[in-house]
């Protein structure tokens, strides 16, 4: 009844494992379909996100792009108020020929209209240069340190570029950057030449609402850093990061100087050319516009997760609730399918099933005892006593043998009056093992022989056996099953009613 | 089974809560942000202004301590004006007149007068005294900034002039630090040999020059304390001379060709400035490798005045029409009492007048700066200083005396047409300024 008690109960958990795999295999499946949904979404809402911020940045760093040409729009308009007269912008201080009373007064009346019309802004300098580096205005300590041996007049002029306009912009002129300058000429001889502090496009770099670690940069030509909200960037160049994707993606704007946005892996970029080919360039890290995206892919798996558990969790409450009826049934079939109905030991397919799982286990200093028993004279059992009493002895030889061995030891009903056993002892000497076993087989012998007096006496039955002891590791359970048939075949032709031990 | 009955009621509950939560819960998120819900919610600084004029140095330390004073008051967003003195008084006047001034205005000690007759042209301190430490000014100090009882502003530092010569120049010509007129005159011998001068000198120092020499000579003020003038046309005429001579035996370089980069490079051996200025005329020579040396108000021989004034540097002032006078407060309090900008500001002004301020730059060694060495000599000898009158700083006039000079120095009028033309013309401008 132990037995079959076991059985049930390791039929049981069998099926509850299965059912518990199907819960498992299901939730992972519902925690797959969602993580791939939730990342289809979320990617797909990230790549709208990156889109729809780049579009954003676009539109105000077109309206800082705005800010600067204004300003800088500004900064070139007032000296153009110089050519208001011809007083301000023909006269040459280089010229000899002119008295030295009349340059007096001619630059006064310069001067005048310099502090007139540059009046309202904040100038580093507003002056006028002449060919033989005489100035005229306000051109300051600074920049006149800047060239200790002259040459002012030269560095500057070379900055006009602009044949039209015969002006031009520079910055970092030897070394310096705090300034950035604005020249035009005035005549052949004389160049104006104004500055403004870059600090001061602090306010024209006003971003409304900033990301963070977001950088908003003013570079020149040569992607020296004019500004930025970093003050220790300025005359550096631009991180090369940026500079690259820059570069990269040149080939694929229609025109290499066009403003454009750009996003990568890494950075959002948008890069904006002002009027005068300085570009505003506005960059955040792209992990910074999908930090909240993240946030929200992790919430929705985490929330995933947590219904895929849940699920687990009410689904087994349902199957126990639900299972039980035919929990037993199955049950019961199981039993029915592995159990021999007679002797209630094993029947032949369940044996077998059951001792080479047994001897696929990998263990080492294994003793494997494996024992055929097989009635002798049965048949007159059946013929003289009948065919019930005949199935009276099978239940008692199941009996028997279940009474005598434990529960370690697999027994088998493997044929009408044959049964197998399979036990195994580990780390015992082989020797210690075989003569344990000639004790057992002496014991089965003899209580087999109390046992069956009137069948014996009847119909001459007794019991012969076959035993095989192996320490091998990789047998199989047909060469255990012949090496004991093998020695169960001499117990026959040694006059039956005995055992033959082999060992291999 | 009645049990059993009820297990699968609650869990059909239970159920049913949770997928009823979950719609929630995914409901909600899909509409954060939507139907007018507030998700930002930026709280609007108190701006301000504030103005001053100056050179490089001053332009970038200011910036920099607005900088540490918006990291201190957050709320308080401060833009600025500047610009160089050169046009400043011009610029100021339209401020001033269109009521478009800064809220914190550095002004010239001469502008007191000239806006705030009354005590009514700036926001009168005292009502500020929460915000202003005013405790680190003695009365005297502060009394250079009351008008009409009213305290209009308060002094950055005191101010006078002093004379820095090229040391090796003058070892050169192998004569002593000049101390009297005649040894400038020497000087200039010397530097004419050599195609240099004496000293250069800007177009107000040329004014206060002048004005020295004739008030040592005739013992009388060029102006009266009122403002108006009190030199006559014959005094004027002996300073013209004076002028003249000066150029022509190379003791004062021409003021329109003065330029400080010919100073630093020895084509000019001294010149006169405010202390404040010794950091671009001492400082900046010393930086070229040469040797500078202190030299005193030259000084005529049993002279009645010594013609040398003194007056306080620059001053702090507050808008009379300010919107947020407690925001001004709050910045000019920082401006001339807080070590931070203290030791931004160094002795660019001169050596300051706020205790505070001189406490923070004891502890940077303000006792071995040039600014404090020619503040000691002005403090031995302010008995026979006077308070500068603000019309000798007053730009208009001294363009009268300029151009009108130009006149007789290129040799266009004789010295007498010249001092009564120029005469009239100063004359004409203080009228203009009364009225």
């Amino acid at each position: 009844m132990a037995k079959r008690e076991k059985i049930r109960e390791k039929s049981g958990e069998r099926f509850k494992q299965f059912q518990l795999e199907i819960l498992i295999v299901f939730a992972a499946i519902i925690l797959i379909v969602t993580a791939f949904l939730d990342y289809i979404i979320l990617d797909k809402s990230g790549r709208a996100m990156r889109q729809t911020v780049s579009s954003l940045i676009a539109a105000n760093s077109r309206q800082l792009e705005l800010n600067i040409n204004s300003y800088l729009d500004r900064m070139q308009t007032v000296p153009t108020l110089l050519f208001s007269d011809e007083s301000f912008y023909l006269y040459d201080a280089t010229d000899d020929s002119i008295d030295e009373y009349d340059k007096v007064k001619s630059e006064e009346v310069i001067k005048d209209r310099i502090v007139d019309i540059g009046l309202m802004e904040n100038y580093a300098d507003f002056g006028i240069i002449y060919a033989d580096d005489h100035k005229v205005g306000w051109i300051s300590h600074g920049t006149q340190d800047l060239f200790p041996e002259g040459g002012m007049y030269d560095a500057f002029a070379k900055y006009i570029v602009n044949p039209k306009k015969n002006d031009g912009w520079c910055f970092g002129i030897n070394g310096n950057t705090d300034r950035m300058y604005y020249i035009k000429r005035l005549n052949p001889n004389a160049i104006l030449v104004s500055s403004a502090y870059t600090k001061e496009l602090a306010s024209v770099f006003i971003y409304p609402e900033q990301l963070d670690e977001m950088n908003i940069r003013l570079v020149d030509s040569d992607n020296t850093i004019m500004f930025s909200e970093t003050s220790e960037e300025i005359g550096e160049k631009l991180p090369e990061a940026i500079a690259n994707e820059l570069e990269a993606n040149k080939v694929n704007a229609k025109f290499a100087d066009m403003s454009s946005s750009i996003i990568s892996e890494d950075y959002i970029i948008n890069s904006n050319v002002c009027g005068n080919d300085w570009r505003v360039i506005c960059s955040v890290p792209t992990k910074i516009i999908l930090e909240e995206n993240l946030k929200l892919r992790s919430f929705t798996l985490r929330v995933s997760m947590g219904m895929a558990i849940l699920f687990v969790f009410i689904g087994l409450f349902l199957i126990t609730r639900l299972s039980r009826p035919v929990d037993g049934m199955v049950t019961t079939l199981q039993e029915k399918a592995e159990i021999d109905k007679l002797s209630g030991v094993m029947n032949r397919g369940t044996f077998q099933e059951t001792v080479e799982m047994r001897l696929q286990l990998p263990m080492d200093n294994r003793i494997i005892v494996y024992v055929m028993l097989d009635m002798d004279n049965f048949k007159q059992v059946n013929d003289k006593l009948g065919h019930s009493h005949g199935d009276q002895v099978i239940i008692r030889v199941g009996n028997l043998l279940r009474s005598i061995y434990n529960s370690e030891t697999i027994i088998g009903r493997i044929g009408g009056d044959e049964f197998a056993l399979y036990s195994e002892c580990i780390d015992v000497d082989k020797a210690e093992v075989v003569d344990v076993t000639k004790e057992q087989m002496d014991y089965v012998l003899e209580q087999f022989h109390d046992e069956f007096v009137i069948e014996r006496d009847k119909c001459g039955v007794s019991i012969s056996a076959g035993v095989f002891v192996t320490d091998k590791s990789d047998i199989t359970f047909k060469e255990l099953y012949e090496k004991a048939d093998g020695a169960l075949y001499k117990s026959k032709q040694a006059g039956k009613s005995q055992y033959t031990l082999i060992e291999g | 089974m009645r049990g059993n009955r009820r297990r699968s009621i609650f869990v059909l509950f239970l159920m049913i809560v949770l997928a009823v939560g979950a719609v929630i819960a995914i409901i909600r998120i899909s509409r954060a942000g939507e139907s007018g819900e507030v998700v930002t919610n930026r709280q609007n600084e108190t701006k301000i202004q504030m103005s001053w004029w100056g050179n490089d140095a001053r332009h970038a330390y200011t910036m920099e301590g607005v900088d540490v004073f918006q990291e201190k008051n957050p709320d308080i967003e401060v833009s600025y004006r500047y610009g160089e003195w050169n046009g400043y008084e011009k610029r100021t006047k339209v401020w001033m007149e269109s009521h478009t001034e800064a809220d914190v205005m550095q002004i010239n000690y001469a502008w007191l007068e000239e806006y705030s007759h009354d005590g009514t042209g700036f926001y009168d301190l005292n009502e500020l005294s929460d915000y202003i430490d005013l405790d680190n000014f003695t009365d005297e100090e502060k009394g250079y900034g009351i008008k009409n009882g009213k305290l209009n502003a308060l002094p950055i530092a005191m101010n006078t002039h002093t004379f820095y010569y090229n040391q090796d120049l003058l070892d050169k010509y192998g004569l002593e630090v000049p101390k009297t007129w005649d040894d400038l005159y020497r000087l200039g011998r010397e530097a004419a040999k050599d195609n240099k001068y004496a000293i250069g000198i800007s177009k107000k120092q040329l004014f206060l020059l002048m004005i020295a020499y004739y008030e040592q000579n005739y013992g009388k003020n060029v102006f009266n304390k009122d403002g108006t003038l009190a030199i006559d046309e014959d005094g004027l005429a002996f300073i013209l001379e004076f002028y003249k001579k000066m150029l022509d035996e190379h003791v004062l370089c021409p003021v329109d060709t003065f330029d400080r980069a010919n100073y630093m490079s020895g084509g000019i051996v001294g010149t006169m400035c405010w202390i404040s200025d010794t950091k671009i005329y001492c400082d900046g020579l010393a930086e070229t490798g040469a040797k500078v040396s202190r030299g005193s108000f030259p000084k005529l021989t049993g002279a009645k005045l010594s013609g040398w004034y003194i007056k306080p540097a620059t001053m702090w002032a507050i808008s009379a029409g300010t919107e947020h006078p407690e925001e001004a407060a709050i910045l000019l309090n920082y401006l001339l009492n807080d070590p931070d900008m203290a030791k931004l500001q160094q002795t660019e002004k001169g050596v300051p007048v706020s205790d505070a301020a001189v406490e923070a730059l004891n502890e940077e060694g303000l006792s071995k700066t040039n600014e404090y060495m020619a503040v000691s000599e002005m403090n031995e000898n302010i008995d026979e200083m006077n308070l500068m009158i603000p019309s000798m700083e007053n730009e208009s006039i001294i363009d009268a005396f300029k151009s009108g000079a130009d006149e007789y120095i290129f040799d266009k009028m004789t010295v007498e047409e010249c001092a009564k033309a120029t005469c009239k013309a100063m004359r004409d401008v203080i009228e203009n300024m009364e009225q």
